[in-house]
């Protein structure tokens, strides 16, 4: 046996040689597939080891449980819905935590809940007002008289636009009270009409001038409720970088860095930084149109940093963009104008300028750390409702560039307020209004539609059918756009916390290499409790993200199986030649007593010899180059591969499995490329000996 | 006393289209132990015919075909392909060797189908065959360093090597010059007068018939002396 398959083994060496073109044009074929298969297993699976590591890390944990009858699969990072979709709701979150607490896989679990939020941003005629009326009540004359004059030069530069929009409005009164009005604040004067009544002043601009001020910022926020300190201690990517966490117990918003940057950041600011992300990339303001139009756009918001200065700070500004433009003439909207258009000579020097020498002036965050936000979202029964909510901080993920919008983007709040915005009440909430409804005599007339309106109108007449939105608009009326009123932070306790809705549950596994296992008992675990949710893992719960991963396997095994199926032809075809060449060997084998089995795998163990010295070769250098992208690293490039990297680079790992893998699958192409060669040569009949030439 | 080799009454119809060629007529061989025969006859004659129904590379339309008291005629391609294995050995016209196997590979090759000898005895069994036929300098070589007599000699060297009944030499001296035949034939002779080989080869050489101890003369598929 041993001897028999020491002489395959021996002719099948002797063949190779013998026949080394064609072996050779098989063996490179073969070397560059396991190449290709080795190299992209091994990145693929340190793609999935570092996504994984990035991702469960940052937002999704192991494991995500939510709603099974859910409309839309829940997808934490990637939302193809944009933050609409609508993953169902755990009624009562403790059921879930207490139902895991006692699976031995499951580590801990954290309330999710998902929401967006809007915050307007105040006007600039809103803001000089409000810190008027905060120097009116400290009594500082001088804050006061700078104050009235950047109103002044603001209405100064909204009344010309008044004349423009005059050529078009129908309504010609409102138009010329309007013109009235910006006249009264321009006049000279109006500091001493100020003076004279300071609070009527401010409650008569409050009506008639801020109206006529360009709108606010609409800010847009992805919500993400939870136990806020664990989930800072059970995401270690999460780094606060400005300010604090939320203290526990407390209402509180802390905002992801990226939104900070992308939407709270000064315009000006945020257009300069993302200008110069363009021109590092190779773009040309002069050549690209849509970078020009960029820069013109940038320039044409001059009023941004114009309305935030006071009398005295455009004294210290003006010489020095004189300076910088070498322009004597301009006044400060022309040097502001100017300014701000860049061109490629200029861009750098401009940003500095504008860093070191503007930004002072004004606000460069719409939103600081100590702010009370008013938070605005439509709850689930269509209400509008807005939650006044206090910014403690700002936080990233560590090796996630802070202007990366794919890194998901939530800002977190505790998940009182993400269940006032939600529109469910707490336990305490439903027992305060159960208690206002008694005192007040108030019924409960149930579901039925024929009784209430029974008990509402009398029974028998007709009732005209009512729109299913009129409570939708009647809470939006009420609205009133602008900085919300403080209200007093409420405390809470941890049992408030988790005791009601969450829209999923984070579930962090002991052994998070075992996650099929920790799914399968997690899956259990709640089907016996009667909790109907479905279990995702990390590639599920992250959405379009995480699935990048599996949508690069795929392009990697279609690429690798077209290989593959080119290879098979190639040796398919050259060892049919072999065959036909070798005939009369084949026949001499067989006459001298050499079964067809023995000659079939005369053919396997050749075509195997082949392919196991090729992968061998293929394995080594893919071995090889992964170890030196370890070295060097695999720069992410963009936004997205950055998210995916969990950093700036991958390091890939050498894995030893991809390479047996790679090596057991071209020995099966091999395999499966001798078969029809190997069953032909079989079939040579003996005969032939007495035909064929040696 | 029974023949080593028997065909009795053997017909061979080979297909040909929608018709079929009748190559062998009705032949009645009986070849005892220890023969040296000739099968004799012009080209398309039957000779390499009559080889292939002796050898089991082939069976008969109608006959039996006996082979050391084993009937071939029902025997499936394993039965055959063992039957050559263990009782025939082969020598032919062309030499048939294993170029990509030296000249102990060679040899060596049906004790290896075999698998029957150890380690050593295959080697010592080698050996002394390749001593036999007078190549034990050339035993390293591969065959595309031999002369063509030399080849011959380690095809019958391989022919030998598992002791089988009856060897069958096809032509053995159609690819050599008259003298290098006269040395293979002398060298068949010499191993069948020794060692009681049985020897059964087909020719049309009237000088290498001559050295047969008998002669089987074929003409048109038909046995006629």
């Amino acid at each position: 046996m041993i001897a028999g398959l020491m002489l395959m083994l021996r002719l099948a060496i002797r063949n190779v040689r013998t026949h080394m073109v064609k072996n050779s044009v098989i063996g490179v074929i073969l070397v560059f597939g396991t190449f290709v298969l080795v190299t992209g297993a091994t990145l693929i699976g340190s793609l999935d080891k570092v996504m994984r590591k990035s991702i469960t890390t940052s937002i999704t944990a192991d494991l995500q449980a939510y709603d099974a009858d859910a409309r839309d699969p829940l997808s934490l990072l990637g939302d193809m819905n944009f933050g609409g979709s609508d993953n169902g709701e755990i009624p009562d979150y403790s059921a879930v935590q207490d139902t895991l607490a006692k699976v031995p896989e499951v580590r801990t679990t954290l309330p999710f809940g998902l929401g967006n939020a809007t915050v307007f941003g105040a006007n600039e005629v809103d803001r000089s007002l409000e810190d008027l009326r905060a120097a009116v009540k400290a009594g500082d004359q001088a804050r006061q008289t700078m104050l009235v004059g950047r109103l002044q030069r603001i209405a100064g530069d909204i009344r010309p636009q008044l004349d423009l929009s005059g050529t078009i409005t129908a309504d010609q009164e409102k138009l010329t009270e309007d013109r009235a009005s910006l006249d009264r604040v321009i006049s000279a004067d109006f500091p001493a009409q100020f003076a004279a009544d300071p609070v009527a002043t401010m409650d008569w601009m409050d009506g008639a001038v801020a109206p006529l001020a360009t709108d606010g910022r609409l800010n847009y926020f992805r919500l993400l409720g939870t136990d806020i300190p664990a989930f800072e201690s059970n995401f270690p990517r999460m780094q606060i970088v400005h300010g604090t966490t939320v203290p526990p117990g407390e209402r509180g918003i802390i905002i992801n860095e990226s939104s900070y940057e992308l939407m709270i950041k000064h315009p000006i600011a945020r257009e300069l930084d993302l200008i110069e992300k363009e021109i590092a990339s190779g773009t040309e303001i002069g050549t690209s149109g849509t970078l020009f139009d960029r820069v013109q756009r940038m320039s044409r918001q001059y009023r941004r940093v114009l309305y935030q200065l006071d009398t005295e700070e455009v004294g210290a500004l003006e010489p020095k963009l004189r300076a910088e433009l070498k322009d004597d003439k301009s006044d400060m909207v022309g040097l502001l104008k100017a300014f701000l258009a860049v061109s490629d000579d200029n861009f750098s020097e401009r940003k500095a300028f504008f860093y070191s020498d503007i930004a002072p002036y004004i606000r460069l965050y719409d939103i600081s750390v100590g702010d009370t936000l008013p938070l605005r979202a439509f709850t689930k029964s269509g209400y509008l409702k807005s939650v006044n909510v206090k910014v403690y901080g700002v936080y990233h993920y560590s090796g996630v560039a802070k202007d990366d919008a794919a890194a998901g983007a939530y800002s977190l709040v505790d998940m009182l307020t993400f269940r006032d915005i939600y529109g469910k009440m707490t336990a305490s909430q439903q027992a305060e209004l159960s208690g206002i409804k008694a005192s007040v005599g108030a019924k409960d007339l149930g579901a039925s539609g024929g009784s209430i309106e029974d008990e509402l109108f009398g029974g028998g007449g007709s009732i005209e059918s009512t729109v299913a939105s009129t409570e939708a608009l009647t809470g939006l009326d009420s609205v009133t756009f602008g900085r919300a009123e403080e209200r007093e932070i409420t405390t809470f306790t941890q049992d408030e916390v988790d005791h009601g809705v969450a829209t999923s549950t984070a579930i962090f596994l002991k052994n998070p290499e075992q996650a099929e296992v920790g799914k399968t008992a997690v899956e259990k675990a709640l089907g016996d409790a009667g909790l109907k949710l479905t279990v995702v893992g990390w590639k599920q719960a992250s959405g379009f993200v995480g699935q990048a991963a599996m949508v690069i396997q795929l392009v990697l095994f279609i690429a690798v199986l077209v290989l593959f199926l080119v290879a098979i032809v190639i040796i398919n075809i050259a060892l049919v030649l072999a065959t036909l060449e070798r005939t009369s060997e084949i026949g001499t084998m067989r006459a001298l007593g050499a079964q067809a089995r023995f000659v079939t795998w005369m053919f396997v163990v050749e075509s195997q010899f082949v392919g196991l010295v090729s992968a061998c070769i293929g394995a080594t250098f893919s071995g090889l180059f992964v170890n030196w992208l370890h070295t060097v690293g695999i720069p992410a490039g963009n936004d997205f591969l950055s998210v995916l990297f969990g950093g700036k680079a991958m390091y890939p790992e050498q894995s030893i499995p991809s390479m047996i893998l790679g090596i057991v699958i071209v020995q099966v192409v091999s395999l499966l490329a001798t078969i029809y060669p190997a069953w032909l040569a079989a079939d040579v009949p003996p005969v032939v000996a007495l035909q064929g030439k040696e | 006393m029974p023949g080593i080799v028997e065909l009795t009454n053997v017909v061979k119809d080979y297909p040909l289209g929608k018709l079929s060629v009748r190559a062998l007529h009705d032949i009645n061989i009986t070849i005892g132990e220890g023969e040296f025969t000739a099968i004799a006859g012009p080209s398309g004659s039957g000779k390499t015919t009559i080889l292939n129904m002796i050898g089991c590379m082939d069976v008969p339309t109608q006959g039996t075909v006996s082979i050391a008291g084993t009937i071939t005629n029902n025997l499936g391609d394993r039965a055959l392909t063992d039957l050559r294995l263990n009782r025939i050995g082969f020598i032919f016209q062309t030499f048939n060797l294993i170029n990509v196997l030296d000249v102990y590979q060679n040899v060596e090759f049906p004790l290896l189908l075999q698998g029957k000898l150890s380690g050593a005895e295959r080697k010592a069994r080698v050996n002394a065959m390749v001593e036999k036929v007078g190549l034990t300098k050339q035993i390293g070589q591969r065959p595309n360093e031999l002369s063509g007599g030399q080849r011959q000699r380690v095809a019958i060297a391989r022919a030998l090597v598992t002791n089988p009944a009856i060897v069958l030499a096809d032509e053995p001296t159609a690819n050599l010059d008259s003298k290098t035949g006269h040395a293979i034939i002398d060298l068949m002779s010499d191993l069948n007068r020794n060692d009681k080989i049985t020897f059964i080869f087909s020719t049309h050489d009237p000088k290498v018939m001559e050295c047969a101890t008998r002669l089987v003369k074929v003409e048109d598929g038909r046995v006629v002396g």
